[in-house]
Parts: structure tokens; sequence; C-alpha cells
């Protein structure tokens, strides 16, 4: 058997690197960079009961709850605003954590705009019943999202982001989907029935 | 051109890497934005435009991929009017493409390889998996039968690409991807008619059903044939018609984690048979072929998926031989292959997997000779590859394969590279990649007594490439730029061993050949756009071998203009002369260089048939406008007429 020596050191190298590898100020993904730009642009697509935006608060609040893809990607939005209101992002390492505190599960209910990462897409639907009654647009972007009654699901189509919608679920939730991201959405459940005007 | 010895190039990735690390960290602290910033400035329509690399998965942006890679997507298929995989290759950077007197249509060459007229150097995968037969080794079916309304895109990657996908990945790797399953039922209908009889008629249907998705291309195309005349080694001058006609299909079907594709096709052309002379009875050639792959991906974690497949690949060849006779070949293979897929990190990607391959071949019911005595071999192969993101500016790339030959030998091959992007738009590749191609059958195996007798050669063992390939690149919003160096060689190339009437195979010398190549694609205005490229290469080989026989250079250039109603695209493919040939016939014209020149327009009939947008398009095409005489060489045989002079088409595509 012939075997060249820097082969073997190359394969050396790849088994060294995956054993050893120490965590990195990681880069994250371009996916989720795109992907936090579309949850604060969905923001000013979608309008709230009034008891849910005049709530004392000048804040629009968008929670994550899971192992957090996004990284420092929302910092810049430190300096930006939606519907004329400052934007907060709260994290909630997991509904296991949160379940153990109710001041935890009132803060998860009290987000305008909740993203489920996959880390927690066995407790998807305990999560969305938790949230149902209380305003809350629920986005994912897992398998199943919105068949387990989540409003909104990106999906990458050749190596873009795209968005499927429920908005059977966002009319449960007493939220209005605009009809502008119903058009850009690659699926939508449920008609179309916004008598908003458009931005 | 200079020698680049291995540990200098090592040398020189690594310094460049510290170098450029070090400076870029300092450069990164000043540098203006936060990438993300930028987004929250776009719209959602800007957004969606926005292509990304997804961690998780292997597919990646061209800039990002650890080769030199192109895609051609589904809507410049349509624009420039391609009728076939082999016209889609003509258009593409450093590629040579002609035909043999054996087959139509079979040869597309990357960079400088071209030294037989048996092109056994590229591999084609279908949604990643290898269309591959183990007798021949011939990609030409694919090239002239494989309906393109069923593809989303095509990834066409230059250099070696046996670390993942194993033998006949050598110079270049065809990546044909289906387009996605619509969520609506969709038929669509394409018929297209033209010079010399062409006929093609393309069904397409598609859609879901719960979880079941499927797509589905059905294509009937031939044409009657245009003038084949030229004088054979025994002074005979001939003419017949260059003809072929296929019925092929695709079939692509999703459920839950499950994947299945299917190509078929049927195909029927004009040949000269294994030796050009006038004097074989037969001048045609069948060639069945069928592909299948069950696919089956297992998510053991959000960062770690196991792929499953199953591929099979079936042949029966006739083609014509001396005299009255015809040879068939039939080959029968199964490929099973396990892969994981993960990324441990967000910054590092690994794949790690096991091939196991079982190939034979079987007597069929028609009463040719096999002139391949049954086999059956069973090839294995080991492979890893990883990619880490060091920084935001550097990003490493290394792989091996492991590979046991059909005929027992094994060995690894390697690739290991840089990506360096230390400015938005700006990034240079730096990559070492090593091939192989294992003899087919008809190399190892074959016996076809006659007036010549040929023979395999079970000593055969691999040939192997080693290429380098320095790029520099450029992106932004509207364009894309690249100028690769690229060095190559090659060593034991299977050639020909001819002793008297005796003929048998052997492996050669060495060949090198090295050059320049330049792409560019800009988006010169909202409706008007240009792409090109240019190469450049130099070739030797070892006195025991043929040189290619790819011109010195090659320059293609293709511009379209869009408007609400429809598009004209004009493309035009520059091939320089082709080296001289030793030729046994004085007669027949020889090759020298020419241009080929296509136009497409199509038109929306929207406006005049009151149905909705893209519902009713017509095309207009005409394909070499200068009406070129084209001859392609042959070592050894001379110069054969390839390609009908100008030609012109119509066609119609009704969606429902």
């Amino acid at each position: 058997m012939r075997v060249k020596t820097y082969n073997l050191v190359i394969l050396a190298l790849i088994l060294v690197v995956a054993a050893h590898t120490t965590r990195a100020e990681s880069e994250h993904s371009q996916e989720y960079k795109v992907k936090a730009a579309f949850l604060y642009n969905i923001i000013n697509f979608v309008d709230w009961p009034k008891e849910k935006v005049t709530d004392g608060n000048d804040l629009i609040t968008i929670g994550i709850i899971g192992t957090d893809p996004f990284g420092k990607t929302f910092e810049p939005l430190k300096n930006k605003q939606a519907k004329g209101k400052k934007v907060l992002i709260k994290r909630f390492v997991s509904l296991k954590e949160s379940e153990k505190s109710d001041n935890q599960i009132q803060a998860i209910r009290k987000c305008h705009l909740l993203f489920i990462c996959r880390s927690e897409k066995e407790q998807l639907r305990k999560i969305i019943n938790i949230v149902k009654d209380h305003n809350v647009l629920t986005v994912g972007d897992m398998n199943d999202f919105l068949e387990s009654g989540g409003i909104v699901n990106f999906v990458i189509e050749n190596q873009k982001v795209r968005f499927e919608i429920n908005n059977n679920a966002a009319k449960q939730a007493k939220l209005n989907i605009r009809s502008k991201l119903l058009r850009l959405a690659k699926k939508v459940i449920g008609e179309d029935t916004s008598d908003k005007p458009e931005n | 051109m200079v020698k680049i010895k291995a540990y200098i190039f090592i040398i020189i990735a690594l310094s460049l890497s510290g170098l450029i690390t070090s400076q870029a960290e300092v450069y990164g602290q000043h540098q203006d934005p936060n990438e993300a910033e930028d987004f929250f400035d776009m719209s959602i329509e800007e957004l969606m435009d926005i292509k990304v690399s997804v961690a998780s998965k292997k597919p990646e942006s061209p800039i990002e991929a650890p080769g030199v890679v192109v895609v051609v997507p589904k809507n410049e298929i349509e624009l420039y009017g391609d009728r076939d995989l082999h016209q889609l290759m003509q258009r593409q950077p450093s590629v040579y493409t002609g035909h043999s007197f054996a087959y139509s249509d079979n040869l597309a060459a990357f960079r400088g390889d071209m030294s037989t007229h048996q092109e056994r150097h590229t591999l084609i995968l279908l949604n990643g998996r290898p269309i591959r037969e183990s007798a021949l080794g011939y990609s030409f079916p694919i090239y002239m039968a494989f309906p393109l309304t069923s593809l989303e895109s095509v990834e066409l990657i230059r250099g070696p690409g046996s670390v993942l996908y194993g033998t006949n990945a050598f110079t270049g790797v065809i990546n044909l991807k289906s387009r996605p399953v619509p969520e609506q039922y969709e038929v669509s209908v394409f018929g297209m008619g033209g010079s010399h009889e062409y006929y093609d008629t393309t069904v397409s249907i598609g859609g879901r059903s719960g979880e079941l998705g499927f797509i589905t291309d059905i294509r009937a195309a031939g044409l009657d044939g245009y003038p084949y005349r030229f004088t054979d080694q025994y002074g005979v001058y001939g003419d017949d018609n260059n003809f072929n006609k296929s019925i092929s299909g695709t079939l692509h079907l999703d459920y839950r984690n499950l994947t299945f594709d299917l190509f078929a096709a049927d195909v029927d052309i004009f040949t000269m048979g294994v030796i050009p002379a006038w004097s074989n009875f037969h001048h045609e050639s069948h060639n069945k072929r069928l592909f299948a792959n069950l696919g089956y991906k297992i998510p053991l974690h959000e960062r770690a998926t196991l792929e499953l497949n199953a591929t099979y690949n079936l042949q029966e060849d006739i083609l014509a031989s001396f005299g009255t006779r015809q040879v068939g070949t039939n080959t029968s293979d199964i490929l099973g292959e396990v892969t994981l897929f993960t990324n441990p990190l967000d910054n590092l990607n690994f794949v790690l997997g096991f091939l196991q391959e079982y190939r034979t071949n079987y007597k069929s019911d028609d009463e040719h000779f096999q002139s391949i005595p049954s086999y059956h071999y069973a090839p294995r192969g080991f492979y890893a590859q990883s990619d880490y993101r060091l920084s935001k500016v550097v990003k490493l790339i290394a792989g091996t394969q492991w590979n046991k030959s059909p005929l027992g030998d094994s060995d690894f091959v390697s690739r290991y590279g840089v990506i360096l992007t230390p400015y938005k738009k700006w990034g240079v590749k730096l990559l070492r990649g090593e091939a192989f191609r294992g003899p087919m059958a008809v190399e190892s195996d074959l016996y076809d007594p006659g007036f010549f007798t040929f023979t395999g050669n079970k000593n055969l063992e691999p040939e192997t490439i080693t290429t380098y390939d320095a790029q520099l690149f450029y992106h932004d919003e509207k364009s894309y730029a690249a100028v690769t160096y690229f060095q190559s060689k090659t060593q034991g190339m299977i050639i020909y061993d001819i002793q008297g009437s005796d003929v048998s195979y052997t492996n050669g010398g060495e060949q090198q050949f090295d050059g320049v190549e330049f792409e560019a694609k800009r988006s010169l205005s909202p409706h008007f756009n240009a792409l090109g490229s240019f190469m450049y290469q130099n070739n030797k080989a070892d006195a025991d071998l043929d040189p290619s026989y790819v011109p010195e250079n090659m320059a293609k250039l293709g511009m379209d203009y869009t408007w609400d109603g429809g598009s004209v695209a004009v493309f035009c493919t520059h091939f320089g002369k082709p080296p001289s040939v030793p030729s046994p016939i004085p007669g027949n014209p020889k090759t020298e260089a020419v241009s080929l020149v296509s136009l497409n327009i199509r038109l929306d009939m929207s406006k005049w048939l009151d149905c909705p947008k893209e519902q009713a398009v017509l095309t207009l095409r005409a394909e070499n406008l200068l009406d070129e005489d084209i001859y392609v060489p042959s070592f050894g045989q001379g110069y054969f007429p390839y390609g009908p002079g100008r030609t012109f088409y119509a066609g119609l595509i009704a969606r429902f």
C-alpha cells in the first residue's frame, strides 16, 4: 500500500483540529445576521392589539428562547427604533430554566416577538401554548413550526432566506399581519383578511 | 511557467495567512461596519435577495467553497437557451467541447486536459450523487439527453474532486441540482423544432401532496442529422447523416427525510465505431442509462446530520465494431455511502464518510458480442474533510480520501487550502488538490478479438493528478470576477499499448498543464448583464503520451438584455487553434480557430394571449451565426467534422 506521508499528516491534522479545537471567538453566520434583520423588519408589518403596545413601556421586546444563534448580531438595534419605539432584546436560556420562575414566564409572555431556537424543538408546542393568549408573534426556523402553531417560519431556499406564515395562528393570537408581508411569504396558511392600510 | 514545489506552496500559504490575519485584525478594529448593521438598513425585499452560506450544510456560495466554482442558475440557462448540457458546458470558463468519431458530443474537458477521445476526467453528479458506470466511464448520454428543465442550477468545480467524490473527479465535477418541488401543482409543456429536422418535446410536472413532493421531466429529442463527410484512414470518402435521438426523464421525490432521484435515458446516435472506417457495416450506437439514488437524512443533533445513500447505475451500450460486428457492454453498479455532516462550532464544518461499491457486468438478451468478460469488483473508500474559519479573514480547508481501487491498489488523495477575505469585496484562494481515476473495466478486462485484438490489462494503476490553484476574486452586489493561476501534473495516464495488431492498455508517463483563467459576471443595469471568460494554457507531456489537444487559448462572452416582455441574449465562444496532430489522411480539413455565436430571443406571449405572465413564452434561436466549419482533432486519426453550420430553432413553452 502506497501511503504518501503528507496525506497522513493531513488526516492527523484534521483529527487534531476536530478533537481539540478551542472555542475561538466565533463569527456568527451570515444566515443569522440576515434573519435578525428580518425579525426587525417584520415588526413593522404586524399590528398588535392596542393593550399590548400601550402597556406603559416605550419598548418593542424581541425575546429569544433557547441556544442563541444570533450572538452579537442585534447590537446595532441599540440605536434603532421600530414602530416609533426602542427595541429591547431579551434572552431566555430555555423553557426548562424559565419554568423555575413565574417572573420568567411572565417576561416571555410580555414579548411582542418571540424567536424559538432549534434547541427548544422538543418544547415547541409547550412554548406556543404558554404564549398563545398573550399576543406574541412566534417565529422559528425549524421543520413543522407552523404545523405546531407557530406564526412565522424561516426557510432557506436556493441559499436565500424565505419565510412562511400561519395566518390562522396569527389571528388566534389577535395579531394582524399586513398583506404586503403575506404577499412576500413563500407560503401562507389561512386567508389574508388584513384590512389595515399598507405602510 | 515556474513549477511550485509543495513545501514552497505551504510556506507561502501559511505566511500569507499569518501576515494577513495580523494585518486584518488591526484593520478589523478600525473597519467599518459591522456587516449586521448594513442588513438592518435593508428592506425585506433586499434581504430576500441576499445569498447566505448555511453553517450546518455543505452547500456554500462560490466565494466560500473550497474549490474554483461556477454556478449556472436556471434563469441563465433559459436566457441563453442551452438546448442540452453539452451546450451549457461550451459556454463555461476553461471548458473545451468536442466529440470523437465514436460518440457524439462526448467531450467537455476542463482546462488543458484532453489527451484521448474518451473523456473520463469529468464526474457528473445529480444532487451530489455520482452518475458513473464502471465499464466505459462515458458521459455522452448525460450531455445529450439530460432534461435541463428539471434543474435549478448547475455547479461546475474546476480542479480535483476525488477527496469527496472519488474516481473520475479528476479535472472537473459537474453537479446537477434539481429544481425545488413547487407547493402547488404545476405542469409545463415545451416544444421546439429546428434545422435538420431537430425536435425537442419536454413535459414537466411537479407538486406536493401532504409531505410527498415530486418533480418529473420527460423529454423526447433528436435530429435527422447533418451531413458528416470525411476521408477515412483507408482512403475511402464517405457521407452519412450525423443523427441522434433520445428519450429521457428524471424524477425527484421527497418525503420527510427521504429523497429519491432517478435519471433514465435511451439514446441512439450516429458513430463511426471503434475504428473510424466507412467499411464498418454499422454506423449507429445505442446506449441506455439508468441512475437511481435513495437518500435518507437522520438529524442526530441540531449540529449533526447523518446521510445514508444507495446509488444504482446501469448501462447498456452497443457500439459498432469492425465489419458487421457490434459490441455490447452492460454494467450494473451499486454504491452504498454513509456521510456524517457536523458543525460542532459555528466556524467549523466537518464531513466524514465511508463508501462501498459493487461493480459487475452482465450479458444482455441482445445477440451482441460482449467485449468485456464477466467481472466483479468491490472498491471502497473512506473520506474526511474539514473547513475551519480561523477568523473573519481566514478560512482553512483540509481533506483526504483513502480508496481501494477495483484492482486492489489502495492510496490516499488529499486537498488543502486557505481562503483569505481581508476585505469585504476581495479575497484570495490558495488550494492544492489531488485526484485519481481508477481503470474502467474496458481498460482492465476487455477482450475483443478481430482484425485488431483489444485486450485489457489487470495490472493497471489509477491515474493521478495534483493541481495547485491560486485565485484572486472580487464580488459585490452587481458583479463577480476572478483570475486564477492553475498548475496540474498528471501521472500514470492510462494509454493504448499498440503492438502490431494487438492493442492493450498501460500506464504512461506524465503530463503537465498550467495556465491562467479569467472570468467575470456583471449586472450593467437592471436590464443589461454581461459575463465572460478567458483562458490561456500551456501543455507538455512525456514522449509516450499524446499531448492534449485543447487549444492554447479560448475566450467566451455573453450579453443579455431583459425587459418586461422578454429577453435577448447573445453568446460567443471562441476556441483558438488546437495543436496539429499527425494525420494518416491528408485530405481532411484541419482544425482552425472557431468563433461560435448564438442568439436567443424569448418573448412572453401573455399580453397577446391574455394570460398570466410567463405562462406562454416563445423562443427563437440561432446557432453558429458565422456559419463556421468545425473540425476536431483526434490523435492517430486526424480530423473529424463536428457540428452543422448555421442553424435555426423555434420553441414554445406553456405553463398550466
